[in-house]
């Protein structure tokens, strides 16, 4: 099979949802030594996108987005352990995303983090409750375009502020665009807060995510 | 407001369904149990016999924990208002309406527009509460933009004292919360006991499913439970996200995630009233929403408050809420299907009056308008009076081509058959509606809100009481940093 039949199969079996298909096809591609960028780029981002338009169809449900997401992220890791040291980066712009401390609210965020992965991005999610130190350690470490936080609290809203003050201090504020969402926050709030912008939904999250990782410049902003 | 019911319950379950979610419940709070957090929830469940269920905080509940608190938890009690007069009977069997809460966003009179809730609307909303008479509670329906974060659960609580004497549907913000409302409660009721003696407020307290407690819940919780005050569980499952997709399914986390909050609350304080109550949802799965005003979501409703009834508990449920952005159509249709459906369900007490955006958006207009949706689900309550045994010798007197309009009969009845709604429902002639502006019921509902709201304002409170409420509110504001109250006009 060619390389091309390889990554169609990738992009296929992950549209049909059709699990042990699309872990074999990665295997496959793998085996036969496509570079696994190649792999996560033309092959399962491709299929990703590919949900994500199905989606803005209405041909396809978050319940698909979210299983998607999931198979995804598991190949990718894949491929990206077989990366040989020091190759090239893969996916595209990094976003980092979390619901901030003392907040254990996750579904939001947990959606945004499916639908930015169908956008071109590459996700690291912290989860819940997470500290302002992690997010700064994480945006350095990983090198990201974005940084989404989550609080569905308007007793935790207050820790996105402490979020963004703590990338101030570590001089990463500037490199990264930021934005905010859940239930108690808004447009004021992130103006207040000094965040880059706010989205009340999933979809106008990957929106704004995409305007400002075009806005910063990052090279890797083209799948936005 | 007493009305007495003669129509029969609507049981969306039957009796065997009914027992067997309350068994499957059972079953997962002693597998997987609830992750509760670190400290005094932890050490009251397992000091009563509650064992580690591995993982990180999980905490596995035997039945017969859960059977000892459905023991002590009471079948019935009442919220008093500022005069100690009962005004809300949870568990009695009768249907009580509140104000839906906690927006953050206020809809303009016009229907369309809107801003964020600032303290002069609280007390505008305070006072519209007070003048519905189909409203049993008040309800600290709007969160402030203008007050601290910290504090806005007290100061609103505050607003709702000091212009409404309703009895009030509330809940605390922070973990710290309820310590300082309880004060503001025990200076309108003349103290700590009195208050418990006459409780004027109840607490919403919701857990975080799926099967989880956040610390600032389990805090106010045991707060609620220690000091007397009444608590409601407000546990929210959204079907296919947080909860499983099958409607059965989201009853069933439901039922568990609220029979550990009424563990968890009566081991704190035995005999502490608490309402057994819930907001959950289906999940909208291409928008990702949380719509209130689904059929499936009204089911759900009817079913957790069947299990809550067949418990014993007095129940509540948010319905009558509308996702709709405006005041259209949809607003209407959904608020009275989800009311009417609650009432026959026989829901204590409903909470959705006013709410749009899912629980996003109170109006003032969509208030006054629901108010008179309750008003016709509280007739439909009292069914068809079946007394009168004169109706067919009225019509064999009157005979073929008769009427009825100048008989002794209807003079007798017609006024207790017929409930008459607000000028908001238009029932005019064509001709008399179009002399008259022919306004539709928004136009109509925002003329009513500003007639209500400028009435001259009744007191409320002693100007002792209102001296102490201040004293305290200032005290908290002091510490959130601010100079001075603000401004309530």
């Amino acid at each position: 099979m060619s390389n091309g039949e390889l990554l169609a199969r990738v992009k296929e079996t992950l549209i049909k949802l059709d699990e042990a298909g699309f872990v074999k096809a990665v295997d496959d591609s793998l085996g036969s030594g496509v570079d696994p960028v190649v792999i996560i780029e033309d092959g399962i981002g491709a299929g990703l996108r590919a949900l994500g338009d199905k989606f803005q169809e209405g041909e396809v449900f978050i319940p698909h987005l979210a299983m998607a997401a999931d198979m995804a992220r598991k190949e990718m890791d894949k491929a990206k352990s077989a990366l040989a040291e020091g190759g090239a980066p893969a996916g595209g712009p990094v976003a980092v995303i979390g619901t901030v401390r003392d907040d254990i609210h996750d579904l939001g965020k947990n959606l945004v983090g499916a639908l930015l992965s169908v956008s071109g991005f590459s996700v690291v999610d912290l989860g819940k409750d997470v500290s302002p130190e992690k997010f700064v350690d994480e945006v350095r470490a990983s090198k990201a375009a974005l940084v989404g936080m989550s609080a569905l609290m308007t007793t935790t809203m207050v820790n996105q502020r402490a979020v963004i003050r703590a990338l101030k201090d570590e001089g990463l504020r500037d490199s990264v665009g930021v934005m905010v969402g859940g239930a108690p926050t808004s447009g004021g709030w992130a103006e207040e807060i000094g965040a880059d912008g706010h989205a009340d939904d999933a979809v106008t999250a990957v929106r704004l995510a995409s305007a400002l990782v075009g806005k910063i410049g990052s090279e890797k902003g083209r799948n936005a | 407001m007493r009305i007495e019911r003669k129509l029969p319950l609507f049981d969306i379950l039957n009796e065997e369904t009914v027992k067997s979610v309350v068994e499957d419940a059972m079953g997962l709070l002693e597998n997987p149990g609830v992750q509760v957090p670190d400290g005094e929830t932890a050490s009251l469940l397992f000091d009563a016999g509650a064992r580690s269920a591995g993982g990180e905080n999980h905490v596995s509940i035997p039945s017969g924990l859960v059977a000892s608190a459905l023991d002590t938890a009471p079948r019935q009690f009442s919220l008093y208002d500022a005069d100690g007069v009962e005004c809300v009977r949870y568990g009695s069997g009768e249907v009580h309406f509140d104000p839906g809460s906690a927006a953050v966003r206020l809809l303009e009179p016009d229907g369309r527009g809107y801003r964020e809730p600032r303290v002069p609307d609280l007390v505008k909303l305070a006072r519209l509460a007070g003048r519905l008479d189909e409203m049993d509670a008040q309800s600290t329906a709007l969160v402030p933009a203008d007050v601290p974060r910290e504090i806005a659960d007290r100061y609103r609580l505050y607003i709702a004292l000091k212009y409404c004497r309703k009895p009030v549907v509330t809940g605390a913000f922070v973990p710290d919360g309820v310590p300082p409302m309880m004060k503001l409660l025990a200076a309108c009721a003349g103290g700590e006991e009195e208050l418990k003696g006459k409780p004027r407020a109840v607490f919403d307290c919701c857990p975080s499913p799926p099967l989880m407690w956040s610390e600032a819940t389990c805090r106010n919780l045991i707060d609620c439970a220690k000091m007397g005050l009444p608590a409601e569980l407000v546990s929210m499952p959204l079907a296919g996200a947080t909860g499983p997709a099958t409607l059965l399914g989201s009853v069933i986390q439901h039922t568990a995630e609220t029979l550990s909050g009424v563990v968890i609350h009566q081991l704190s304080g035995p005999g502490s009233p608490i309402v057994y109550g819930g907001s959950p949802s289906v999940f909208d799965m291409r928008q990702g929403t949380t719509p209130m005003g689904s059929m499936e979501t009204l089911m759900v409703d009817c079913a957790m408050s069947q299990v809550g009834r067949h418990l014993g508990l007095p129940t509540h449920a948010y319905m009558g809420l509308s996702d709709s952005k405006v005041l259209d159509a949809q607003a209407g249709l959904e608020a009275a299907s989800g009311t009417l459906l609650g009432a026959l369900a026989g829901i204590s007490m409903i909470s959705g009056a006013g709410m749009l955006e899912f629980e996003s958006c109170q109006s003032f207009e969509k208030l006054v308008i629901d108010n008179d949706v309750c008003a016709m689900v509280r007739r439909l309550l009292s069914g068809i009076d079946t007394s009168d045994n004169e109706a067919a010798g009225v019509i064999r007197e009157v005979g073929p081509a008769g009427h009825f309009l100048a008989h002794k009969h209807t003079m007798k009845w017609f006024q207790k058959e017929q409930w008459l709604p607000s000028a908001i429902i238009d029932r005019l002639p064509r001709t008399r509606w179009e002399e008259g502006g022919r306004s539709s019921a928004l136009e109509k509902a925002a003329v009513r809100v500003a007639e209500l709201v400028s009435a001259e304002p009744e007191p409320v409170v002693s100007a002792d009481i209102e001296k102490d409420l201040t004293a305290i509110i200032l005290s908290e504001a002091k510490a959130a940093g601010m100079a001075r109250l603000l401004p309530e006009s």
